[in-house]
This record gives structure tokens, C-alpha cells and sequence, in this order.
């Protein structure tokens, strides 16, 4: 049977994530993720499907206000998408995201989206693929190559020859690659000095800013399409209070006067993520806001290789105005891009629809902090 | 059963009383950090009783008889260990079944934990008055004058270190018997060995000693250039990459050094731990403050939030009232904040007087009791206890959280297998409760000049979180600790 959760299985659903993937996840941490603070629940938007008062598959959603010129909205992150491999082949997926889309449809969400490398089952169940994660990668070290060859980014055989051979050859890259990338950096830091003990100055938040919320409007006001509402509970659940993995926040501030922050942590793997970056200057201005990301985007490549990690990384996802100065702002800095990464799935309800829907798919500002994950 | 007190200048009677009210306060401050308060005021005065052993023996009903006034021996004497709560007790300076036909030993009668009468009366099958209380006051190292080039008792001297007993938390472990004890005495249902659902998640209790700040001063300098030209005096190749270093911190003084604070911050606040910043300060060269007192406004703009700053006393302040104050007239100008905690650089300390001379100075809380030659528990407790001072038979007004891990040690003592040693501490202390003191220097967070401790501080806050592990600073430590023992 295939329907929303009933009170008093989340420990059952809990379960059920740490059997398929071994871990030791907690409840207090499932509901970290799961229970929505600003949301109206119950019901939780959880799709179960149960055998025998087994629960046997999960999808849930994480619903997300999100922002764009005409205001804010709810949306929801597809997320805890797992069917017990004794039931495959019943379309047990495609039915669970039934249940979730109908939850979606009748309490006003505009849309789900998701990130896969299987995107078949998931357009058979109604998703359409509007973009692909690409990836920003800044080289530390050498290390890196093996962090890049045991995850997601490496295709084809996991042991053998071959492998060595690939894996040698990148660490050669990754050595001149950096080589390459240092002295760039080292003269934007230069040129960076100089107008930062004039104007711009880069300090360590610790809890969220007060007029997160005010940047975030700003932001879509002046770079146009949309993207997640960053206020202070948002930024405070996923950031400053995240029980996994707390990313370290810098805020960049003009005349006394915060313009943005960048978010970047330290991966169990040794390889150092940006999560999020956001900048939006009182006065728009070009320019401005190009300074004001290489300032943030430089911090973060000093700090992540200071708390010891053996790269960068951060995505380039689509077409919006912001993801491409970021992008080429990042080149400029040192960062080689590569198109390796997954896919962005994404559902539209009849209120998406009403919102434009999908003739506006390249205006969404998304960085791993739609992911939704461990790392914010 | 002998009667004798032998710790040190004790004598049965008001001093004895007066011994047996401190460690029970120290045992149930601990109990009430590390257990839930229901378990915790189970081990009450009423029915934990301090006794000489031969009214232990006679003593009836639901309650845990410790005695007093045996002979101790600082010396382990048969160390055996019980399966307890998914993990194992040690014990040792085992004591024999009483007489009576009356007490069972518990689990059994080769490794007793306890031996428990008809009536339900509980005794420790080994010397546990005499073993913890003669480790919360350094006995061990009273009783030799051996010491190292610097003044220090080291760990090779102690007695515990040919039966492999320097890791063992006995204190921690004393406590969660006792706990496990009393709520089987209490609840039928639950055994003496059993604690599931009663453990605090362990504490981390994480420092850095800010030693070297700036990798160009000249003893640091030096040392590199040493290594440089000491295998060609060998007939060996020149260690060549030492002339890097040195150029790179002629260059950039703070890499590596500096310039690790906030990086060491940024990631600690990922795991939402904090931590203790000791900052030297006062006379330099080989041995002193390396790198002046001049970055230290600036580790202090670093430094705020739940993070918290000491002092490092340095070198020459080692039991000198004179050049202790002036090191603390230094301080506060730069770091008001900093005073009342501390731990000595090169953790020169004093068995004896160490404490007293600190708690005159004003210090409330001290992270000293390390071992410069291995890990270890030092006075056989992950946690913390307030001194005592054995010449005047009375507590004192300052608080020793004691070091167990320096990083370095760490891996020259386990290499490659450091972080799973680190890992079984840990997970020991998650079975009995207990708090894990761990300095780590910025001066090897992040240095390529040191590749062996390059990602290991990273590796080990994710097994400290993976483990359940909470973090506090050593002065919230000793708030929990002290608040407790005035409930």
C-alpha cells in the first residue's frame, strides 16, 4: 500500500534509511531534515509504501520557500527516494511520487525538484530535465584526483589498469592544473588587498544575519528569475544549527553594510565544497557585485585550503545571470571547470504552471544548497 | 584484611573521613554529568558508604560499602578485566572475598567486580577507595623522585605503564559500576553490568597551545637549518626541503602557524564543537614564548562565541610566583579572557605543588596533567575533579581537567593507527561516560612540513561526531562539573 506517513512510523522510516544505506542516522537528525519548521504539518509530506506493516519505500519532500520578482512561494526538494530492492520492478517509485505530487498539488507548492543521474524513471514519473550540474573545481593537491575517482564524478571501472592510468594522469593534471591556478589566484588576492582595506570588508558570520531575507528579495530584483528564500530560520536550519555538518559563512560588507555571504565547508572526503554563494549590492552595479564575488569566492578558496582541503568545488548549473558572473569570476580565479555532475529533475504543479513554469527553467539560481544535504 | 592506611601521610580517622567526602563528591559530580539525575542520586551518602573494611563486611541492606583503610598498593597488583555495558572494566589491587559464606562474587569468582551479600550490600572486589584516590592526588608520582630533563614525571615512570593500565579511564569506570550497581540494587530488572540507556554521550574536550605562531622566528629556523646540514655530517644527503620552509616563512611568516586559529575554528564550528586557545606570552628563546606576544590581539579577534582563550604558562613560570604574575601582567592587557584557565607549556608539572601554586595565582581551571611521552590518563579520569591538596588534607579551589591525547604523541606512539586508538577511547567512554581531552597545535592543523598530521585533526572530529561525542571547553567542563557538585 503506497500513502502518506501516519503518525508514529518516522522511527519506522528512520529504520528503514539506515538498514538500506548502513548508517546510524537519528531520529532527532531525521527530524532535523523531515519536520518542516515554517510548513504546516501534519501531514508530513512523506510517502510511504508499506507490506505487512513493513515499510518497504520512502519518498519524502522538504519543502522550501522560495522567492521570485512577484514574491515568495513554497516549493519542495524530492529527497529519501528508496524502495527495499525486494520490491524493484513494481513501479513502486512512480507511485510514491504520485502521493507526493498530489500532496504537492493541493497544499500550494509550485514545484519539486530533485538531483539524479538517472534521470529515465524519474521523467517516466512526471519530471522534466531543464539542466545538468556542472563543476567548478579548484586543485589543492594531488589528493584530490583519488577524492574525484571514489565518488560520483568517476565513470567506468572501479579497479584495474585502466584506472591507475586515468588516475595518474589526473594527478598529473591536477598538478599543473594547479600550477596554473595558484598564480591566478595569488594575483587576484593582490589586486583584492588593495580595494578590500579601502571598502570591502570579509568577516566570519556566526549566526544568520538579520537582513538575510532583505539580500535574498535584492537579489532576485536585481539578477532576476528565482531562487530559495534565505532567511534567518532558513540559514539557521540549514547552516548555523546543522547537526551534520556546519558550514563555515563569511559576509562581505560595503560601508559598514552586508552585501552577501559565501558558504563553504570541509567534506568528510577531504574535499572542500562551496554551498552557497549570494550577493546582492545596495546599489546594483555590475562591477561591484563582480568584486564582491571574487573577494567571497577567494576567501573561500583560502580558507577551505587552510582547514586542509585538498580541492574546491562548487557547481555551474545553468544560464541565470548571477550562476554565469560566479562562473566566470571562479575561471578567472584559478577554477577549471568540468562537465561531469547530475542531472536537475524537476515536477511543476498547476501553481508552477501559473508562476511562469517551465518557460522560465534557466532563470533558477541553483547551488549545492538546493541539494538540500548533509553540507546545507 | 589489613587496616592500614598507607596513602600518603593519612592517617585513619578525621582525615580518612574527610578523603572519603572528597572523592565521593568528585564521584558524584561525574555521575551527574555523564547520567541521568535519577541514576546519579542513586549513589547518595546514605547508600554510598565510606567504611573501614571491617564494618564493611558487616554492613546489610541496598547499599555500596566501600572500604577506606586498606593498605594500597601503588604498585598494580593483578590487573583482570570484566565484561561491562558492551565493553570492559580493568581492575586491579583486587581484594579477597570476604569470610562469610554470605558474599557471592559478581560476575564470578576469578574477576570479581563486586562481591554482594544475601541482603543485597555491595563491595568492590578491588582496592577502589585507595586506587582513585591516590590517582586524583598523584600519589604514584610522590613516591619516586624520578624525573625527565624537565622537571617532569613522565609516563615511562609510572607504575601503571608495565600492565598496560595508563589508558584505562578507572575512574569512569569505577562510576558507572557503581551506577550500574545501585540501580540493579534499586530496579530488579536491571543487572550490575548493564547501563544501556543511561550514558551521556561522551565529551570532547578539545585545545590548542598556541606555542609557535610565526614559522620564521629563529629557534624555528634554526632547527630547520639543522636538519639541513646534520645528515651531511652524517655523510647522508642534505634534507633540502628544510631550506623551503624556511624561505616560505621568511616570506609569510604566519603560514601554517597564524594563520591555522581560524581555519582550526571554521572547522571545529562544522561540527558544532569549540575549543580552548592557550596563548604564551613572557620570556622567549629555545624553550619560551617563540613567537612574542605579538599575534595575540589578533588570536583574540579570532576567538569568540563559544570558543574560549588561556594561558600558557610559560616555561620559566614553573612554580615561580615572580615570573608567573609578570607573564599575567602581560596577559591582561591583550587577553583579559584568558585568565583563569591554563595549561603549563611543556606540561611542566608538579605532583605536589603545581595545583596549590596555580590556585593562589587565581587559576580556577588547569589542563596540564598530561604525559608528554604517551597518551594516557594521567590520574585515571577522562573528565575533570577538583585538587586536593594532601599537606593540608582539604579540596582546593581550582579544578584539573586532565590531559589524555597530544597529537604528537599520538602518532608517535600509533602512527597510522592513531586515529583507531583514538576511536577505542572514545568508544570506551561512550560505554562508561567520560570526557576525552585533546590538544592539537596550529603549528600542525595544516603544514605540509609535517605530512603525517595533514587531514588528521579533520579525521578525528568525524570520528567524534560519528561516535555521538559532544564538545565543551575545559571551563564549561568544570562549570557542569562544580554546578553538580553543589546540587
Amino acid at each position: 500500500m503506497v500513502r502518506l506517513i501516519h503518525q508514529g512510523e518516522e522511527e519506522a522510516c528512520n529504520t528503514f534509511h539506515n538498514q538500506y544505506y548502513h548508517t546510524r542516522r537519528t531520529l532527532d537528525q531525521w527530524s532535523w531534515e523531515f519536520v518542516p519548521r515554517q510548513f504546516p504539518t501534519p501531514p508530513l509530506p512523506i510517502a510511504v509504501a508499506v507490506d505487512q506493516d513493513r515499510v518497504v519505500g520512502t519518498q519524502a519532500l522538504i519543502p522550501i520557500r522560495m522567492i521570485d520578482s512577484d514574491g515568495s512561494y513554497w516549493a519542495a526538494k524530492s529527497e529519501e527516494t528508496l524502495i527495499d530492492p525486494g520490491y524493484r520492478g513494481k513501479d513502486l517509485s512512480t507511485k510514491l511520487y504520485q502521493v507526493v505530487f498530489e500532496y504537492a498539488e493541493q497544499r500550494g507548492m509550485a514545484y519539486v525538484w530533485g538531483f539524479t543521474t538517472a534521470t529515465k524513471p524519474l521523467q517516466k514519473a512526471g519530471f522534466e530535465v531543464p539542466s545538468r550540474v556542472s563543476q567548478l573545481f579548484f586543485p589543492f593537491s594531488a589528493r584530490a584526483v583519488r577524492v574525484l575517482f571514489s565518488n560520483e564524478l568517476a565513470d567506468g571501472p572501479r579497479k584495474g589498469p585502466r584506472r591507475a592510468v586515468k588516475q595518474a594522469l589526473a594527478a598529473a593534471a591536477c598538478g599543473a592544473a594547479r600550477a596554473i591556478s595558484e598564480p591566478q589566484l595569488a594575483v587576484a588576492r593582490i589586486k583584492l588587498r588593495a580595494r578590500s582595506q579601502a571598502e570591502m570588508e570579509v568577516r566570519a558570520l556566526t549566526s544568520p544575519p538579520p537582513e538575510c531575507a532583505e539580500i535574498t528579495q535584492r537579489f532576485v530584483s536585481q539578477w532576476g528569475g528565482t531562487t530559495i528564500l534565505r532567511d534567518e530560520e532558513y540559514l539557521r536550519w540549514r547552516i548555523f544549527e546543522n547537526p551534520w555538518v556546519r558550514s563555515a559563512v563569511r559576509g562581505i560588507y560595503l560601508g559598514g553594510r552586508l552585501q552577501g555571504w559565501i558558504a563553504f565547508c570541509l567534506g568528510d572526503d577531504g574535499m572542500g565544497y562551496l554551498v552557497d554563494v549570494m550577493v546582492a549590492p545596495n546599489e546594483s552595479n555590475s562591477r561591484t557585485a563582480e568584486s564582491l564575488v571574487r573577494a567571497l569566492l577567494s576567501e573561500s578558496v583560502v580558507a577551505t585550503r587552510r582547514m586542509g582541503a585538498v580541492g574546491l568545488r562548487a557547481w555551474h548549473v545553468n544560464s541565470h545571470p548571477f550562476d554565469q558572473l560566479v562562473a566566470r569570476v571562479a575561471r578567472n580565479l584559478g577554477f577549471f571547470r568540468f562537465k561531469r555532475g547530475m542531472s536537475v529533475v524537476r515536477y511543476t504543479t498547476s501553481h508552477g504552471r501559473s508562476r511562469g513554469g517551465a518557460d522560465r527553467a534557466g532563470e533558477w539560481y541553483i547551488n549545492r544548497l538546493w541539494s538540500e544535504g548533509l553540507m546545507g | 584484611m589489613v587496616h592500614q592506611p598507607a596513602l600518603v601521610r593519612g592517617t585513619y580517622g578525621v582525615a580518612s573521613s574527610v578523603r572519603s567526602e572528597y572523592l565521593r563528591k568528585q564521584i558524584t559530580s561525574h555521575s551527574q554529568v555523564f547520567f541521568p539525575s535519577a541514576s546519579a542520586k542513586l549513589l547518595s551518602r546514605d547508600t554510598v558508604v565510606f567504611l573501614p573494611y571491617g564494618d564493611a563486611i558487616h554492613a546489610t541492606g541496598n547499599v555500596i560499602a566501600v572500604p577506606d583503610n586498606l593498605e594500597h598498593s601503588a604498585q598494580p597488583n593483578t590487573p583482570y578485566r570484566v565484561p561491562f555495558n558492551g565493553t570492559e572494566l580493568t581492575i586491579w589491587n583486587r581484594i579477597p572475598r570476604p569470610p562469610s559464606e554470605e558474599w557471592l562474587a559478581l560476575p564470578n569468582e576469578e574477576t570479581p567486580l563486586w562481591y554482594r551479600n544475601s541482603s543485597g550490600t555491595m563491595i568492590p572486589a578491588w582496592d577502589m577507595f585507595g586506587n582513585l584516590f591516590s590517582l586524583l592526588t598523584f600519589q604514584e608520582e610522590l613516591r619516586t623522585s624520578q624525573r625527565d630533563r624537565h622537571e617532569r614525571f613522565i609516563a615511562a615512570y609510572s607504575p601503571r605503564l608495565a600492565s598496560d593500565l595508563l589508558e584505562v579511564p578507572t575512574f569512569n569506570e569505577t562510576v558507572a559500576a557503581f551506577v550500574a550497581a545501585r540501580c540493579s540494587q534499586e530496579v530488579p530488572q536491571r543487572t550490575f553490568d548493564n547501563l544501556v540507556g543511561l550514558v551521556a554521550p561522551p565529551i570532547i574536550v578539545l585545545s590548542h597551545d598556541c606555542d609557535v605562531l610565526r614559522g620564521n622566528d629563529l629557534w624555528t629556523q634554526f632547527v630547520r637549518g639543522y636538519r639541513v646540514v646534520a645528515p651531511m655530517l652524517r655523510g647522508r644527503l642534505p634534507k633540502l626541503q628544510n631550506v623551503w620552509w624556511i624561505a616560505q616563512n621568511t616570506v609569510a611568516p604566519r603560514r601554517y602557524y597564524f594563520e591555522n586559529v581560524e581555519a582550526m575554528i571554521d572547522l571545529e564550528r562544522q561540527f558544532g564543537y569549540s575549543s580552548t586557545f592557550y596563548l604564551i606570552n613572557g620570556s622567549g628563546g629555545r624553550f619560551g614564548a617563540r613567537s612574542g606576544a605579538g599575534l595575540i590581539p589578533d588570536v583574540v579577534r579570532l576567538v569568540s562565541g563559544m570558543w574560549r582563550l588561556g594561558v600558557h604558562y610559560n616555561y620559566d613560570t614553573y612554580l615561580d610566583h615572580a615570573r608567573l604574575s609578570s607573564q599575567l601582567q602581560g596577559i591582561v592587557d591583550l587577553a583579559p579572557n584568558a585568565l583563569g584557565t591554563g595549561r603549563a607549556h611543556y606540561l611542566r608539572f608538579d605532583p605536589a605543588r603545581s595545583l596549590p601554586f596555580l590556585a593562589e595565582s587565581g587559576f580556577r581551571v588547569d589542563e596540564s596533567a598530561g604525559y608528554p611521552d604517551r597518551i594516557g590518563y594521567r590520574c585515571g579520569i577522562g573528565g575533570c575533579f577538583q585538587a586536593y591538596d594532601l599537606s593540608r588534607d582539604s579540596p582546593l579551589d581550582i579544578w584539573e581537567v586532565p590531559l589524555t591525547i597530544m597529537e604528537e604523541t599520538l602518532m608517535r606512539q600509533y602512527g597510522h593507527d592513531s586515529l583507531r586508538v583514538f576511536s577505542r577511547l572514545l568508544s570506551h567512554l561512550r560505554s562508561v561516560g567520560g570526557a576525552l581531552s585533546v590538544v592539537y597545535h596550529p603549528g600542525v592543523f595544516f603544514n605540509p612540513e609535517f605530512p603525517e598530521f595533514l587531514g588528521m585533526y579533520h579525521r578525528l572530529l568525524i570520528e567524534a561526531r560519528q561516535l555521538g561525542a559532544r564538545s565543551m571547553t575545559a571551563s564549561e567542563l568544570v562549570d557542569k562539573y562544580s554546578a553538580a557538585q553543589r546540587m
